[in-house]
């Protein structure tokens, strides 16, 4: 293929390739950003600004609207309980992400260490069962305080006096986030991951003496390094979002101890206050828009940092 | 390989090995529970489906659950009741499950696996930085406020207004494109899914530059190094992408709902899901709100549909998921073939 | 409650006239009446469709269009009606947020059309019921209504064994109960296999602490204020003694007696079918599913046990607060049916003039009495009573209500329409807003905390924290009411409930209610 240069290679400290970029490359490059770039603009940001624009209006759904400025954000701010729903949320995001964020990755190790049919079996679970209902139905079974199995489990087995489960404002978080541990969601990611480091690392590592312990951390963490960095980006900003779960299963209750910013704003939304909810949403926008780029620069994984 | 060959055999190895296969059951086993749960409901009879505890196994299997599903599908109901629920036979349904969502992959893969190797690969620095953001940003805002701008936008793009607005000096209404009521309402806003290119962009991320480096002192276009080099390496991930993607399309259920309204149009999700949000009550506050949640479940409930028939259409619902899970599955390992590690 | 038929009709026919001069295309999301099939199923037509095809004979110009539009999710409908791909009828409930100041607010806003024309052409007004017309404020601002009323629900109340009742020797409940009585009949009734009573995970809040109008946006716990920017302030502690009562007896029955099956995730869904499996011997819930032939509500108990309903189940209004206060929960519920705001005239003409031949006339008799043919069973003719219409007899069918469901529950019901559905309805008084003000999220929150949270709690904070988070709140509204207007609704708002206290709870007027009202409300209002 004809080149009208060479590109010549500068390796950067930080190990970053740099090219004297070619003419043809950098068409390339906007070539492949530009479609998605289009895409993003148009149904990603243009609603987002849209709304915002809507929170500094009344927001009727059918106008005539009127400009109220920062109002809505004024109501949003002096309401005590938007207040405790980040508190919520905070203790729910920090929660989650501890008990459920690592067991993925090494079950995923693991999991490469088997046969493949071994593997292909196991995989299942990785199947999520997406139809929601029966999950709520099933948990919801299970932490009955009445004749729910846990509390079987709790006085019957364990001894214990009776267990509020879901009913305890101080316990009902770590109820809710629970299940999660036990759901290996992005497990086949790190799999996909793993897929690509050469067996020869293991063996050279095994030759020198490494064990279990060691040839995880010096050769397969590393090497999944930037896609944990992606799935942990994901969870932060996923977790700060939380809905769905604690909204079918508690409502929020008791005591608001598990009503989330989202449960708050949808609640907002239902009563007609379109703007209150657009206005609450924009101030977790920014919270969560800090929040990662405090995480990023931390863990810096931008190589140019 | 992390277990040593040689010391397979020694007891505490092979306790922790066993150990980390039991765990990994019973994670299995909670996973799948209720799937186990949908499938022996469809076989109870609609009372039995309200004891607690809930039976493990029905008392009487009977299939007439899935005999009214296949009569609802395959010609006219008798039942007007069940027309006005589910107007049209269920492949309709799927049809536009598959339009619309093997539309959507078809589009977003390659836009958005694009997209994250530039963003990996050929960007740096600052404006690397700047477009993760870009790209990455819309993740971070609750999507239950951008739902009436966007849908004002499959009506009249580019205006998030109900109504055109007239070009000013003139009679006529600024030129607009609809694609509300067709398959493009679900299909273009999926174009770039966020979400995918943070995976795809975690893995490029995993790719040492010196191959990159290597195959452009070579020669070749981006593109063909993409082709040639990136992309088969990359067939796990794609797997893995293509998987969350379909899985998340095909049970979308608010923004079909809002965007379809054709009885023609609407998907598979749409269709199932509407008739069992009307039969599980989700906690209402309020004594009116109940009342009504009542009635819609009640009505269903005259129409002959009760759990059992509502978990059938959840099975059916559910069966493509399992499909293609199966299918990315294989080509998850296939990374592992290829390489010969096995 | 019988109606005037012949008026009725002739201005019916007025207005059906005005319905076919203009080409009219219907848009139906199968709610509540959906279009004829394509083809004719093999039986034939069912009742529904029979009356539909009579009605589309009268109206040849009228088209009926199947579109799927989520009108039971409150997101998918909003964004309908804000984007105007709304279907011609859907439950204003959805938007509304299932209470009177969110249906109001929606009308304001314009989410719904305007029907007054209509009622006006169709006398709607005369041909409805008392107990309908009770609840205007659900579907009327002033002079304007915005909603036509398909079902009734009148209230609710506890659903009770009867027959297990009469095992323990038990005397049933009447109107006048207590909710020490229920605490006897929980406590009597519980066994190892069965609790007493089932309630909603807003139980303590709605249905104890409502009793004596307490708690929430209850009478005595919404003061007005006109000196304030959003005209009210909440009040949970001046009658700390009586929250402290109720709360207390609440929690030794849940903790001590153990009769009470309740939980934060317990809802009207999850409880009926507790008692369809004699898990729990009473249950809160609306008074409707009483006359429901269906799964899983008591007419389906009754069949299980193989005896009629009446000897099984019962049904009382709620019990009255220990100061002789009546539950207003046990009032009419209507959730009325909204209209796509961007209907033309001959498009509301058409669909009301639908509502008005299914429900309030012949199309209703049609309906019921081929209903009543098809299964020999009075039930189904009388299904869901009361009727909206005045007329409570069905053309062609011997029998009465009281035929079909039993003298007794016809009392109560009678009761509920009467007495307690006269409760003064602030809607009706004071001009509505715009936006619905804060959410009542604080006070559930301490209420589910007095239900369920275990070990002591601090019941005197946690009012006083709901009262402040909740005040907080309303300082960021404004009223869209002059201060002159509220001030004057206000005033004949408590000046009415000053009479009905007087004539329906002497004791209860005297002791508790005329205090409160001389020195709360009278200085507050300037009277």
């Amino acid at each position: 293929m004809a080149q009208e240069t060479v590109p010549v290679p500068i390796q950067s400290p930080a190990g970053a390739v740099t090219t004297q970029v070619t003419h043809r490359s950098r068409v390339e490059k906007w070539a492949f950003l530009t479609p998605a770039i289009l895409f993003q603009l148009s149904w990603g940001w243009y609603p987002m600004v849209v709304a915002f624009i809507l929170s500094l209006t009344d927001a009727r759904p059918r106008g005539p609207i009127s400009f109220t400025g920062l109002q809505s954000y004024q109501r949003i701010w002096n309401d005590p309980l938007t207040w405790q729903s980040f508190q919520v949320t905070a203790i729910y995001a920090v929660m989650s992400i501890i008990l459920t964020f690592m067991i993925p990755i090494f079950v995923a190790i693991l999991l490469m260490e088997m046969k493949p049919r071994t593997m292909r079996w196991m995989m299942l679970l990785w199947f999520l069962p997406l139809s929601g209902i029966s999950t709520t139905i099933l948990w919801r079974y299970l932490y009955n305080a009445q004749y729910g199995l846990f509390q079987y489990i709790a006085t019957d087995i364990l001894g214990l006096p009776p267990q509020p489960f879901l009913n305890s404002s101080d316990q009902v978080l770590f109820w809710l986030i629970f299940p999660g541990i036990l759901l290996f969601g992005p497990g086949l990611i790190y799999m996909a991951g793993l897929q690509g480091i050469p067996q020869s690392y293991y063996e050279a590592a095994e030759v020198e003496g490494a064990s279990f312990f060691r040839k995880i951390w010096t050769i397969s963490l590393p090497r999944l390094r930037p896609i944990i960095s992606m799935t942990l980006t994901f969870a932060i900003i996923g977790s700060l979002q939380a809905f769905d779960w604690p909204q079918i299963m508690t409502g929020g209750q008791p005591g608001g101890a598990s009503r989330t910013v989202v449960m708050y704003l949808y609640s907002m939304l239902g009563s007609l206050r379109y703007a209150d909810g657009t206005a609450l949403a924009i101030l977790l926008f920014l919270v969560i828009m800090v929040i990662t780029t405090i995480y990023r620069r931390v863990f810096r994984e931008d190589p140019d940092a | 390989m992390l277990f040593p060959k040689v010391g397979r055999k020694e007891p505490r190895l092979r306790f922790a090995w066993y150990t980390v296969v039991a765990i990994l059951l019973v994670g299995i086993f909670l996973h799948l529970l209720p799937f186990y749960f949908m499938i022996t409901t469809s076989f109870k009879s609609a009372a039995e489906t309200f004891a607690i505890p809930p039976t493990i196994w029905p008392e009487n299997p009977n299939t007439s659950a899935w005999e009214f599903i296949f009569n609802v599908t395959t010609a006219n109901s008798t039942s007007a009741q069940v027309r006005d629920i589910m107007p049209q036979p269920i492949g309709i349904y799927a049809r536009n499950s598959v339009i619309m969502v093997f539309g959507a992959l078809a589009i977003s893969l390659p836009v958005t696996a694009f997209a994250a190797y530039a963003n990996s690969k050929l960007q740096s620095g600052r404006s690397a930085r700047w477009f993760f953001l870009f790209f990455i940003g819309t993740l971070m805002l609750p999507g239950a406020v951008t739902l009436i701008p966007s849908f004002l936008l499959t009506r009249n793009f580019p205006f998030p207004l109900p109504q055109t607005p007239m070009i000013p000096g003139t009679e006529n209404p600024f030129p607009t494109v609809r694609i509300w009521d067709t398959p493009w309402a679900v299909i273009i806003p999926a174009a770039f899914n966020a979400f995918n290119f943070l995976l795809f962009k975690g893995f490029f991320d995993t790719i040492p530059n010196s191959i990159i480096q290597a195959a452009r002192v070579d020669g070749g276009s981006e593109f063909n190094i993409f082709r040639r080099i990136v992309f088969p390496m990359s067939i796990p991930v794609f797997a893995v992408a293509t998987w969350f993607q379909f899985s998340a399309l095909w049970d979308s259920f608010l923004w079909p709902l809002v965007v379809f309204q054709s009885s023609d149009q609407i998907p598979m999700s749409v269709a199932v899901y509407n008739l069992i949000n009307r039969f599980a009550s989700a906690g209402a506050t309020n004594s009116q709100q109940a009342m009504m949640q009542s009635q819609a479940m009640t009505e269903l409930l005259d129409a002959g549909i009760g759990w059992p028939v509502l978990m059938v259409l959840g099975i059916l619902q559910t069966i493509p998921i399992f499909l293609m899970f199966l299918v990315c599955r294989e080509y998850l390992l296939k990374g592992v073939r290829l390489r010969g590690l096995r | 409650m019988i109606a005037a038929g012949v008026p009725a009709m002739a201005a019916g026919s007025a207005a059906n006239t005005r319905a076919q001069n203009a080409e009219v295309t219907l848009l139906i999301a199968g709610w509540p009446y959906p279009p004829l099939p394509a083809e004719t199923p093999e039986g034939g037509y069912d009742a529904y469709q029979q009356a539909l095809s009579m009605w589309l004979e009268q109206n040849p110009n009228v088209r009926m269009e199947s579109v799927e539009v989520g009108i039971w999710d409150s997101a998918a409908l909003l964004t309908a009606i804000a984007g105007g791909t709304a279907p011609a009828y859907f439950s204003t409930g959805v938007i509304g947020n299932w209470n009177v100041a969110g249906l109001q607010a929606a009308y304001l806003q314009g989410l719904v059309a305007n029907l007054s024309e209509q009622f006006d052409a169709f006398a709607i007004d005369d041909k409805l019921s008392e107990i309908a017309k009770s609840g205007r404020a659900n579907y009327a601002i002033g002079d304007d209504e915005y909603g036509v009323i398909n079902e009734i629900a009148p209230g609710n109340g506890i659903y009770y064994r009867r027959d297990l009742l009469a095992e323990a020797g038990l005397e049933e409940p009447t109107v006048d109960w207590t909710w020490d009585d229920v605490r006897e009949y929980a406590r009597a009734l519980t066994t190892d296999a069965r609790k007493g009573l089932a309630m909603q995970s807003y139980g303590l809040g709605s249905w104890e602490l409502g009793a004596e109008g307490l708690g929430g946006d209850r009478l005595f716990s919404r003061i007005p204020d006109p000196s304030s920017s959003w005209n009210w302030r909440w009040d949970y502690t001046t009658q700390l003694a009586d929250y402290e009562a109720v709360i207390n007896r609440h929690r030794a029955m849940a903790f001590e007696d153990g009769s009470i099956l309740s939980d934060v995730t317990s809802s009207d869904g999850s409880i009926a079918p507790q008692f369809l499996n004699q898990e729990v011997a009473m249950m809160t819930n609306p008074s409707q599913f009483y006359t429901r032939a269906s799964d899983p509500w008591p007419y389906m108990l009754a069949q299980q046990l193989g005896k009629p309903m009446e000897e099984i189940v019962g049904f009382m209004s709620h019990p009255r607060g220990v100061n002789g206060h009546l539950s207003p929960e046990s009032r009419v519920v209507i959730p009325p049916t909204g209209m796509n705001p961007d209907l033309r005239t001959e498009e509301k003409n058409a669909a009301v003039s639908l509502y008005n031949f299914m429900e309030l006339e012949e199309g209703f008799d049609l309906r019921r009495r081929l209903a009543y043919e098809e299964s020999g069973d009075l039930k189904r003719a009388f299904e869901i009573y009361p009727f909206p219409r005045a007329k409570d007899t069905i053309d062609g069918v011997d029998g009465t209500a009281a035929d079909a469901w039993g003298a007794d529950f016809l009392a109560v019901l009678d009761y509920m329409a009467g007495v307690i559905s006269r409760y003064p309805e602030l809607g009706l008084f004071v001009p509505p807003e715009e936006t619905v003000g804060p959410t009542g999220a604080a006070w559930d929150d301490v209420a589910s905390t007095f239900s369920f949270e275990p070990g002591t709690v601090d019941i005197a904070t946690l009012l006083q924290q709901a009262q402040d988070i909740r005040n907080q709140q309303a300082a960021g509204f404004t009223s869209s009411v002059s201060d002159e207007d509220f001030i004057a609704g206000a005033t004949a708002y408590y000046q009415a409930h000053d009479a009905y206290w007087a004539e329906v709870a002497p004791d209860f007027y005297e002791n508790t209610f005329r205090p409160w009202y001389e020195s709360v409300i009278m200085p507050a209002l300037g009277m």
